[in-house]
């Protein structure tokens, strides 16, 4: 993205035409939109991250909840 | 309440409504309405792209500590607050969102407070958002 942005520099210093202005806002709503779409797949890899440990946190004390299952029949 | 809709005698309808539908498709895939977003409001105050570049990284700082993720994000950071603010300039006032919202003072007597927010500041507020959920996407493992 800074590459990108980094090549546009040199629009920012001389007088825009209307043709340019169109382009301005034009790029201006794709960036709107990238940044739309990356908070978007963030913040959805967070949620299923979230699920994934929760479920593996859940997976993690099974075999403990067993041991002392089996501890307390065995009168241990 | 929130609504965005032409300042002023906006010279570019065109550019507002595009900039409007935008705004709507944002809203519509993260979730966030930018506009009632409290950074949106902190940008406000912010008069120069070295104003916005400092809210933002200081807003990073609060949450991660890291020095390298610092340097890395002023790498791509810089150049997009620079040129989108000089876009935003370029745009002049053709192009304005007003957010429309009561405040607790004023709700009885049926006023309104407003705010107009320029394309790049609302822009700004995404990036911000954006800086926030990759922050808190900190794997549990």
């Amino acid at each position: 993205m800074e590459f990108f942005f980094q090549r546009l520099q040199v629009y920012t210093e001389v007088a825009p035409t209307p043709e340019m202005m169109d382009m301005i806002m034009k790029i201006m709503v794709e960036v709107l939109t990238i940044l739309a779409i990356a908070t978007k797949e963030i913040d959805q890899s967070r949620t299923s991250e979230s699920f994934v440990y929760e479920y593996t946190a859940v997976d993690r004390t099974t075999p403990r909840t067993i041991s002392e299952e089996v501890g307390r029949k065995d009168g241990r | 309440m929130s609504h965005a809709q032409p300042a002023a005698a906006a010279s570019s309808p065109n550019f507002q409504l595009i900039f409007n539908n935008a705004l709507k498709a944002y809203e519509r895939r993260t979730n966030n309405d930018l506009l009632a977003h409290p950074l949106a409001a902190q940008l406000q105050a912010c008069d120069s792209p070295s104003a916005v570049l400092l809210m933002l990284q200081q807003q990073v700082q609060e949450l991660n500590q890291s020095r390298t993720s610092d340097e890395r994000l002023t790498k791509w950071l810089d150049p997009t607050v620079n040129v989108l603010y000089a876009f935003s300039g370029a745009l002049g006032e053709g192009v304005g969102l007003v957010y429309f919202t009561t405040c607790d003072r004023v709700r009885f007597t049926g006023s309104f407070y407003s705010q107009v927010f320029s394309p790049a500041k609302v822009i700004f507020a995404g990036v911000g958002v954006l800086l926030l959920v990759r922050i808190t996407c900190v794997s549990p493992f």
